[in-house]
């Protein structure tokens, strides 16, 4: 009972403390792609070459630097190809410079580990147990980031940050709840299953644990604390005893929240609370020779003056690089993209003319494209009409995509003829994708995008992968989807697309009868096509709606006979047209011809 | 003093709880997501309504517990317990210098820094940066 107080706080006791405004200000540096908040999109910019010292997730939409816990799995996945050197350099280099300075001044998630042990509940001390788990630490590196990126790398040529993957709270809350929680990005509810489920429960005991215990997540889990605090004896910033002046009372141990054995250990996270518990002042927060803290009344008038002097321009300077960046990240960065358009999620099967318009929702005809494939042919999209046409956004460095490409190559093997498959590698190239492809016995053809994502824009690709697009067979797009498809997803996504009028086209090749295609192709007064004209085509019994494509034309799938052709709208700038037109007895190219100020003529060449 | 424990007692039970909460709901959802997804394997599991839904019933205690804590942390209210130092005898704290082992890491850092730039080992780094797959968040 005695241990419970209640003392209302006084405004100057709320006021922040240094190390306080350090950790909310790197907070919001390695975030400081605000907009990514407002879009739902993360950021692409050069700036995640570097990556950041703290843990910080890069798949949080505000993330402007790569994740080094990440980073790392993803290079021990990678050692069959190269060494990660550059990856092992960066945490060397913030490991000798800063070790677990890191954690006690430079992690957002050391931060919100602190906040949460605010809420005012029973605490948890640290013990004899407590001290035994945060050797656990060390046992998720060996497992999760190590052994497991290692094993599927070398073994299985597949990238797999088990870490990432399996456990990472920070993952779950900057990534996938920072990407969820944005309305433009309802579509991703699509993907979640299993995995997303084992992951909120684990976000949910790590936080509940950590409002009972301090920094539960740093003590007992947390790899990139484990990696820093091998460097902590020796680190150039940190916390530093004068073994002169301590008097070996232990005061500093017994009162840190930490499990640590003497001030500076490994387990220390140079956060120089201690500093205030100290009888004799013998510690001091220093880099190098340099003192950056020290205990009240150890330093003269002149020289507190001098480091009064020295914090104010180090702060003017902080938030000078802080403007900079925000400015940087969110308007002048030229790899910053307009607000993506906002994606129609549900599957649909639309036939309907008036939705048939360009686009890459489902219900719309998905622009034309022609893309050469790695074996050397060329990939027309227009000529896959009649087919069920699977496109896949892929990469190798994404586990989910490489796991589910032999799907795909199963399901072309079963239907052969009546499907066309596509896999579109993100323009963004670690491992050659020829290179991955060669070992594998896969029967579709493979593509890289065009340096400017021309095929990435067409779709609606994003910075999440992979994605499947499906169209039917007139090239209508009936699913849209970031996110693993499953086998049996994937039958059914093709018996969806072979839909009604596939149905009965199969009946009139039951009956004998042979389908082909006509080809209406409208164009301008100087010959140039006309995309975006919706077109009839009629015969006695039935209609059929059509979009005109990139290259002006629409296609119908109707054996020799008469049919007449109207075009329902035109787009702006051309003169509507009400003519009936009739398309020629044997299937082929009709074109016809769209003035701006004179009734469009016709054109027959069957 | 009782009132204080109280305080400190009601809080400790609704963050339990909503834990709890949180879990049933997420494995309810999931659930009877799995058995939509065994008759129509292209049914989302989860979607943002159900989401909402799922949170709505948890939505009060989670407020009441965000007001409470907010009222305990102005009132200065704390488990000191927590706080409190632990036992422990005399404690030897060393100082290393580390000049030397510092010196070396540094250009042994620079050099890997250096030698991963070349070998495409920091393009790597940004590919996946820019490009996450979205199993690797926990998206899926
Ligand atoms: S999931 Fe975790 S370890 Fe992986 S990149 Fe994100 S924060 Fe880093
Ligand atoms: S131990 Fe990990 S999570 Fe904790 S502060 Fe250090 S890097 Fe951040
Ligand atoms: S020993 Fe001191 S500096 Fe290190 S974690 Fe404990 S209180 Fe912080």
């Amino acid at each position: 009972m005695d241990n419970i107080s209640i003392k209302p706080k006084r405004l100057r006791a709320c006021r922040p403390s240094t190390r306080r405004l350090i950790q909310l200000y790197s907070a919001l540096l390695y975030n400081a792609h605000l907009r990514g908040f407002i879009e739902g999109e993360i950021y692409t910019g050069k700036a995640k070459f570097a990556c950041v010292p703290g843990f910080n997730c890069y798949s949080c939409p505000g993330a402007v630097g790569a994740c080094p816990l990440g980073a790392l799995q993803n290079a021990l996945a990678s050692t069959g190809h190269r060494a990660g050197w550059y990856v092992l350099g960066i945490l060397l280099l913030f490991g000798t410079i800063l070790g677990r300075t890191i954690c006690g001044w430079l992690c957002p998630v050391g931060l919100i580990q602190e906040l949460l042990h605010k809420i005012p509940t029973f605490k948890i001390r640290k013990s004899r147990v407590t001290k035994v788990l945060s050797y656990l630490k060390y046992a998720f590196l060996a497992v999760f980031v190590i052994a497991i990126p290692l094993w599927y790398g070398l073994a299985q040529d597949m990238p797999m940050p088990g870490f990432c993957k399996y456990i990472c709270p920070a993952g779950t809350f900057e990534g996938a709840i920072g990407l969820l929680s944005n309305p433009g990005n309802a579509d991703l509810f699509g993907m979640l299953g299993l995995l997303f489920t084992s992951k909120f429960i684990i976000l949910v005991i790590i936080v509940l644990a950590c409002i009972f215990c301090y920094r539960s997540f740093c003590r007992f889990v947390c790899p990139l604390g484990a990696i820093y605090g091998l460097f902590n004896s020796f680190c150039l910033v940190g916390v530093k005893v004068d073994t002169d002046r301590c008097s070996g009372c232990g005061s500093c141990v017994r009162n840190c929240g930490m499990d640590v054995k003497r001030v500076g250990d490994r387990e220390c996270i140079h956060c120089a609370k201690c500093m205030d518990v100290c009888p004799t002042k013998a510690i001091s927060l220093k880099a190098g020779k340099i003192t950056l803290k020290a205990s009240e009344g150890t330093l003269g008038e002149e020289e507190q003056k001098k480091r009064r002097n020295a914090g104010r321009i180090a702060w003017g300077a902080a938030l000078g690089l802080l403007c900079f960046a925000l400015l940087w990240f969110n308007f002048l960065d030229p790899a910053l993209k307009s607000p993506k358009q906002p994606s129609r999620p549900e599957t649909l099967h639309v036939q309907d003319a008036e939705q048939t318009d360009t686009g890459f929702e489902a219900g719309r005809q998905l622009e034309d494209f022609t893309i050469r494939c790695l074996d050397g042919s060329e990939f027309h999209l227009s000529e896959t009409r009649g087919k069920v046409t699977f496109l896949n956004l892929w990469a190798t460095y994404c586990t989910p995509c490489v796991q589910e490409l032999p799907y795909f190559d199963a399901l072309y093997r079963e239907y052969g003829e009546d499907i066309a498959i596509l896999a579109v590698h993100s323009s963004v190239v670690t491992d050659d994708p020829a290179e991955y492809i060669a070992g594998r016995d896969w029967s579709f053809p493979f593509a890289v995008d065009t340096e400017d994502d021309r095929i990435w824009k067409i779709v609606n690709g994003s910075s999440t992968l992979p994605q499947t697009i499906v169209l039917d067979r007139n090239g209508v797009v009936i699913y849209n989807q970031k996110g693993s498809v499953t086998p049996a997803g994937l039958e059914a996504l093709y018996e969806k697309a072979s839909g009604a009028e596939v149905s009965a086209a199969a009946e009139q090749n039951d009956a004998g009868k042979t389908a082909d295609a006509y080809r209406i192709l409208v164009t301008d007064g100087s010959g140039t096509p006309v995309p975006g004209v919706t077109v009839q085509f009629c015969s006695d019994t039935e209609c059929m709606t059509g979009q005109t494509d990139s290259s002006g034309t629409a296609f119908f799938e109707r054996e020799a006979g008469s049919y007449t052709v109207r075009l329902l709208k035109v787009p702006a700038g051309f003169v509507p047209d009400d003519t009936e037109y009739f398309a020629p007895e044997i299937p082929g190219t009709m074109t016809v011809v769209l003035q701006k100020d004179e009734d469009p003529a016709v054109v027959e060449e069957p | 003093m009782e009132k204080k424990k109280y305080f400190l007692i009601l809080q400790s039970i609704i963050c339990v709880l909503l834990a709890v909460m949180l879990i049933t709901a997420v494995l309810g959802v999931y659930r009877r997501g799995m058995a939509a997804h065994a008759e129509d394997p292209l049914a989302w599991i989860f979607s943002r309504e159900i989401a909402v839904q799922a949170f709505r019933p948890i939505a009060p205690l989670f407020f009441a517990g965000i007001g409470l804590a907010a009222a305990g942390w102005f009132l200065g209210v704390r488990d000191e317990n927590g706080l409190r130092p632990v036992k422990g005898g005399r404690v030897e704290n060393k100082v290393s210098d580390g000049k030397k082992i510092r010196t070396i890491l540094l250009i042994a850092a620079i050099v890997l820094i250096g030698a991963g730039i070349f070998n495409g080992s920091a393009r790597d780094v940004f590919g996946k940066a820019i490009k996450i797959c979205t199993e690797c968040v926990g998206l899926g």
